[in-house]
């Protein structure tokens, strides 16, 4: 399943990427894939903005707005209600 | 607080149950039909599952039940250690979203705990979906211990061991499958039934104001009845959205239930005289909050979808929204003028 189009905020500086993998191992819709020696975005389309791959980047090559993608959290103060 | 248990007192450690019992499954039925939505943590601290020794894997978990539950039923028979973080009670990814399962608390229960004591590896194993809130370079940094995200599903994780601790394609991969969405109707449809409910004083106010008879039984009736449509859209955003997600045309939530909800009004169309909405404005009035009603839910669903990116839902919210409180007050305009004309 995929979501609307052109939205994502992901943004990636193939020069910085040092090819350790780590996002594309932490990423839940694979939206990377190994190219090489270098990695690549396969589906910029699936991602889901959660930051797994911002967070575990060790050389700052990846940066995204990352937030919940819930109504109910963007309607409200941020907060889910799930908890 | 669980830490201080094992490090400074000698009764030893934690120690969980292996077998799923009926407790547990009492639990999942509260969790699954929205009677409990707190309460469900345990507390965070280092377990036993089975005889860890020393050269057992470290399982890091949240402190919700289901989530521990998760892990103990896919480590089978395995003897592990289990790191309970304190994620308030809270699932292993909305706590990584919301940071309570983040680099912070697991540094912290790692000292807290005496890891470096209890097991003579550095390797820590993690659910894949923690990764939004763990940066696994700074828990290496801080505490010499290597994280290694493991598969989504916890029901993969004798096969990630078996595969040298490598997650194939497929268990790195978040799914959203028949029964991964059916399962969150209950909660969905119990949390929105306060908006039924609200339609339904708004009927018995009317129907109370409207009937010159005032039989409590017949307002009650005609209420009862004036509500069933508007029910009815509740349910395509709540259980047919879930249900039938991929096969439903549009990408957009919202416009996946207004779709749904068009139908719908469609069918009922011939059948609104007999719930009681006779003239033509009455008519105009339900079918508005039928759609809206499903189309809303439907965008509500976004927070329990495992795909739904945060600037995707914030477009959603700043083209649909406004227009869809403006129709629902529409209706309620159009729906109480006639009424109060016909007066």
């Amino acid at each position: 399943m995929k979501y609307i189009k052109n939205v994502t905020t992901l943004n990636f500086n193939k020069d910085k990427c040092i090819n350790c993998r780590k996002c594309f191992d932490v990423c839940p819709h694979r939206v990377f894939m190994v190219n090489q020696d270098k990695i690549e975005i396969s589906d910029k389309d699936k991602c889901m903005e959660c930051g797994a791959c911002v967070n575990n980047c060790p050389v700052g090559a990846l940066s995204v707005n990352n937030g919940v993608g819930c109504a109910y959290a963007i309607l409200g103060d941020g907060s889910c209600g799930c908890d | 607080m669980g830490c201080c248990e094992v490090c400074s007192c000698n009764t030893g450690f934690l120690n969980l149950e292996k077998k799923i019992n009926l407790k547990d499954r009492f639990y999942w039925f509260l969790a699954r039909t929205g009677l409990k939505r707190t309460g469900l943590s345990i507390k965070p601290g280092l377990y036993r599952l089975g005889n860890p020794d020393k050269n057992s894997d470290v399982f890091v978990t949240a402190n919700y039940r289901l989530s521990v539950d998760a892990l103990k039923i896919g480590l089978k028979e395995l003897d592990a250690w289990i790191l309970v973080l304190d994620t308030k009670g809270l699932n292993v990814w909305c706590a990584a979203g919301k940071g309570t399962f983040g680099t912070q608390e697991l540094i912290s229960q790692i000292k807290q705990c005496k890891l470096t004591e209890i097991v003579n590896h550095k390797r820590l194993i993690l659910p894949q979906l923690s990764a939004p809130g763990v940066n696994s370079n700074e828990v290496f940094i801080k505490t010499g211990f290597k994280v290694f995200f493991g598969p989504v599903r916890a029901e993969d994780i004798n096969q990630y061991i078996t595969n040298h601790y490598n997650a194939d394609e497929k268990m790195r991969t978040v799914n959203f499958k028949f029964f991964d969405r059916i399962k969150l109707i209950p909660v969905e449809l119990k949390l929105s039934l306060k908006y039924i409910f609200f339609f339904f004083i708004l009927f018995l106010a009317k129907n109370y104001f409207l009937l010159d008879e005032k039989s409590i039984k017949l307002i009650i009736n005609n209420s009862l009845k004036n509500v069933i449509p508007v029910l009815g859209g509740l349910v395509c955003g709540t259980v047919l959205i879930p249900m039938f997600l991929p096969y439903i045309p549009f990408k957009a939530f919202f416009i996946k239930g207004f779709y749904v909800g068009v139908i719908y009004t469609v069918i009922i169309f011939n059948y609104l005289d007999y719930f009681g909405y006779g003239s033509i404005l009455e008519k105009f009035s339900v079918v508005i909050w039928t759609i809206v009603i499903s189309s809303l839910s439907s965008l509500n669903f976004t927070g329990c979808s495992t795909y739904t990116s945060f600037s995707g839902v914030k477009k959603e919210i700043d083209i649909f929204y406004k227009p869809s409180i403006f129709f629902i007050v529409l209706g309620f305009i159009f729906y109480f003028s006639i009424i109060l004309l016909n007066k």
